[in-house]
């Protein structure tokens, strides 16, 4: 299916203008270029207008101006009627085609103040068959065909606001997407039939309890109890609803955290390393004491090497002499003068052998003193020059050991340091704490909701276990009366139905949300531009997407404006095809967005998705840049130039 | 004579060793060590000067025989004489002299820089004469 | 606005999940019914009509299911 034309009259900036969407290659792709104020998404409003009756997409000043044609108000008598009228003509792959239009009567009144008062508004749809028939319907017939082939409910999946895909997948949440797929289910008909029964079987009940009052009083407790458990859905849902904003704001922070380090744990880190480092630093001045402290003990022995060596020749020499130890005896002198005979010769000594004797011996005693001193200085100046050849290698060892503690300082130590300190650069500190507290925050919040949740859920299961004995009571009551035999039959019978329809329903759903999810991905794999980034997407279980990281991870609020907005299309196109709807898609500023780098890529996808689906896109100049124009220009089947006309009130369309 | 049982510096000098105690080098040394060391430094540069105003420094109960040894062997290396061993008083007067002289070279070596550089600068030095020595006993 | 339809789709899941051939034709009578008479005043009369007639006649095999 696919938009052949559009013409409109005296809608807003568009006093006449036919805008004819042939296809004429094998891209069945239109661009519309305007300037930003010229009327761009007013044609966009237009077609919805067309279509639905509103506009929602009107900017501030349109919605303060009429929808009628300034100009033409201008122009106008007092009295005179004017009319906004806008059509849409649509093709089928059947040769069938069909005519939307709507169009208001406005009367102008000058005569005192300026009023526009509308006189009538007309809708009406024709449809054309293969054979060149037509039929024209109106009121509630039309609209039924405008629900046939654009559905108001999921007008969003077609007629796109190019600014808000960004926020496509936020907005749409878990529940927009489940009611636009229980749109596509078609279930209408199961749900009509399903509420009927339901009323049915509530009025036998009653019927019940007529004949019965002990059956009445159960019907009333039963119909207490559904009260009760319609009241709990309703908080329920609420509750997932807040679940689901929480998670949003989850989403978001971890978004924002997500490249930035774990701040406090980092500085915990940090701080450690610092102790570390001081312990080190401890280590180190420790052993540098060690080393300065050889070196105290060795500067004595250098410095006054002279001397001992000197002093060490000296005794040697002494002791060459034979003059160290004495070559006198002490004790044999010391002997013979007591005993006054000469111990070696026997001799007894005279006076002036004694009186030598005597001289030689204190001599001698002043002489052992002296060498024993000698002798002592001379070993204690040996152990010196032995000791001194182990300098070197104290020395050597204690400065190694030190090198390797200030390595380790600078580079271990030092150098974590400086790595934490250069992630942490650059952040604010304090606001990603803040960040940080938020999401904890949340996260709590997310607990308490789930536990929230649960709480209902089980009071959901006592409730409806509770009915359920409720109604076997209610049951068991029946079967005694044979009255009530068939009424209760048919109670039966009723719920058997109404089991039977909800399952109906939960497994259509069931299978048309895997298919959406089947196609978006095929889609969306088969237009990205960089396949290895992402693994898969999924539509859970609670209609919510999600799209998968080749690392694992769920990134849909991180990747950029470009890839969400392909993630948005290949949404849209998964649903079309699942739905049957084949209506073209209609996309106003598409590339807003998205990054300069990334629009060739996106110019490409257009073009591909172009080649089975009518595309039309409006553009305003600075977004059709060039690495948009290369890839469209030469495909697109046509492009036009919005213009202005007589003045900035009237806009026209030129062909490029 | 009696033995003396002190070594003696120079009044002025005490405030030069409570300086020397402040480094890092020096800090925790006792008088003794710090009495020889400037004794040795004296020595290194030949540098003996009277002492005209003596304060008592180091008691010699504290010395050991390693501490007399060295004593004695300047003393034996001053005089040219062996039986200078059994002169107390003089091998201290010597000592005492050479420490005298010593310390104010010491202070400069030690103030002259920032006192990581003296440490340095000491190192350095130490193994310019160990070589020396290595190389004289080869 | 939505219009209800019905889908070949939901004629399957009803057959499956009913698993009684009597009751799926039930049903599916009810749906086509409500697709053809969709804002039928007396409604009720006309469902129960064809509750009963069912348990009329097919009451016994459905029951035995």
């Amino acid at each position: 299916m696919r938009i052949s034309r559009i013409v409109l009259k005296n809608y807003r900036q568009y006093r006449k203008c036919e805008i004819k969407f042939d296809k004429n290659k094998e891209n069945d792709l239109h661009i519309i270029i305007g300037r930003g104020g010229i009327g761009k998404t007013n044609l966009l409003n237009a077609i919805n207008w067309c279509l639905y009756g509103d506009e929602p997409h009107l900017s501030q000043r349109s919605s303060q101006l009429p929808l009628l044609n300034l100009n033409v108000i201008e122009s106008s008598d007092d009295l005179q009627d004017q009319e906004v009228k806008v059509e849409v003509y649509v093709n089928f792959d059947d040769n069938r085609s069909a005519l939307f239009s709507r169009q208001i009567i406005y009367r102008i009144y000058k005569q005192q103040k300026l009023d526009i008062v509308k006189q009538t508004e007309d809708f009406s749809v024709i449809i054309r068959n293969e054979k060149g028939n037509s039929e024209p319907y109106s009121g509630e017939k039309a609209k039924r065909y405008v629900e046939q082939f654009f559905p108001e409910k999921i007008r969003e999946f077609f007629f796109f606001d190019g600014e808000r895909l960004d926020s496509y997948f936020k907005e749409a949440t878990g529940q927009n997407i489940r009611s636009t797929i229980f749109q596509i289910s078609k279930l209408d008909l199961i749900e009509r039939v399903e509420k009927k029964i339901d009323i049915i079987n509530a009025d036998l009940r009653k019927e019940a309890g007529k004949l019965n009052p002990k059956i009445e009083e159960l019907r009333k407790m039963i119909d207490e109890k559904e009260n009760d458990i319609n009241e709990l859905k309703d908080y329920y849902e609420n509750c997932q609803k807040d679940i689901e904003n929480v998670k949003i704001k989850i989403q978001e922070y971890r978004e924002k955290l997500r490249s930035i380090p774990d701040v406090s744990s980092l500085e915990k880190q940090r701080n450690r390393l610092k102790e570390m480092e001081k312990n080190r630093r401890n280590d180190y001045s420790k052993k540098e004491t060690e080393k300065y402290n050889i070196m105290f003990e060795y500067a004595l022995t250098i410095y006054l090497w002279p001397v001992m060596k000197k002093v060490l020749e000296l005794i040697l020499q002494k002791r060459a002499n034979k003059e160290i130890p004495p070559p006198v005896n002490k004790t044999i002198l010391e002997e013979t003068l007591n005993k006054k005979v000469c111990i070696i010769c026997d001799r007894a000594l005279n006076l002036s052998a004694e009186e030598r004797i005597r001289d030689l011996l204190t001599e001698i005693t002043h002489t052992t003193e002296i060498s024993d001193k000698l002798l002592m200085i001379e070993s204690i100046i040996n152990n010196y020059k032995e000791n001194l050849l182990d300098f070197e290698t104290r020395m050597q060892e204690v400065t190694e050991e030190l090198n390797s503690i200030k390595k380790e300082i600078e580079e271990t130590i030092i150098k974590d340091i400086n790595d934490i300190d250069n992630q942490i650069r650059g952040y604010n500190v304090e606001e990603i704490k803040l960040w940080y507290q938020h999401l904890r925050q949340y996260e709590e919040q997310l607990n308490q909701l789930n536990q929230q949740l649960g709480f209902l859920r089980d009071r959901r299961t006592n409730l409806e276990n509770e009915m359920k004995n409720l109604k076997n009571d209610l049951d068991e009551e029946l079967k005694k009366e044979e009255q009530l035999e068939k009424v209760r039959k048919e109670k039966q019978l009723c719920e058997r139905i109404l089991s039977i329809l909800t399952n109906c329903k939960i497994s259509i759903m069931e299978s048309i949300r895997k298919e959406i999810e089947e196609y978006t991905r095929k889609y969306f794999f088969d237009l990205i531009w960089k396949k290895e980034t992402f693994k898969d997407i999924i539509l859970d279980g609670e209609y919510n997407v999600k799209l998968f990281h080749s690392l694992g991870y769920e990134c849909l609020g991180s990747v950029s404006a470009s890839e969400r907005e392909l993630l948005a299309l290949s949404f849209t196109l998964a649903l079309h095809n699942v739905s049957g709807f084949e209506s073209p898609i209609i996309i106003d500023t598409p590339v807003a967005r998205v990054s300069t780098e990334m629009r060739e890529n996106f110019a490409k996808v257009f073009s591909e998705i172009s080649k089975n689906k009518q595309i039309i896109l409006l553009f305003t100049t600075s977004e059709f840049s060039p690495e948009v124009s290369k890839v469209l220009d030469p495909i697109a089947s046509n492009r036009f130039k919005l213009v202005y006309g007589i003045n900035e009130y009237e806009t026209n369309l030129e062909e490029i | 004579m009696s033995i003396p049982d002190r070594l003696y510096i120079h009044t002025k000098d005490k405030e030069l060793y409570d300086m020397l105690l402040k480094t890092k080098f020096f800090s925790g040394k006792s008088n003794k060590e710090l009495f020889l060391f400037a004794m040795a430094i004296g020595f290194k540069n030949q540098v003996r000067r009277e002492i005209s105003s003596k304060l008592e420094f180091v008691r010699t109960e504290y010395l050991k025989e390693k501490d007399y040894a060295l004593l004695y062997s300047l003393a034996i290396f001053e005089t040219g004489k062996t039986n200078i061993v059994n002169n107390e008083a003089e091998v201290y007067k010597i000592a005492e002299e050479y420490a005298h002289g010593g310390i104010q070279l010491l202070v400069e070596k030690v103030k002259g820089s920032n006192s990581e550089f003296f440490e340095k600068q000491l190192e350095l030095e130490l193994y310019e004469y160990y070589n020396k020595i290595k190389a004289e006993n080869e | 606005m939505s219009y209800p339809v019905i889908t070949e789709n939901i004629i399957k899941e009803i057959r499956t999940k009913s698993n009684n051939k009597e009751l799926a034709d039930l049903l599916i009578d009810l749906l086509y019914f409500e697709l053809e008479n969709p804002d039928l005043w007396a409604w009720k009369e006309k469902y129960r009509t064809k509750l009963k007639k069912f348990l009329e006649e097919k009451g016994d095999l459905y029951e035995n299911k």
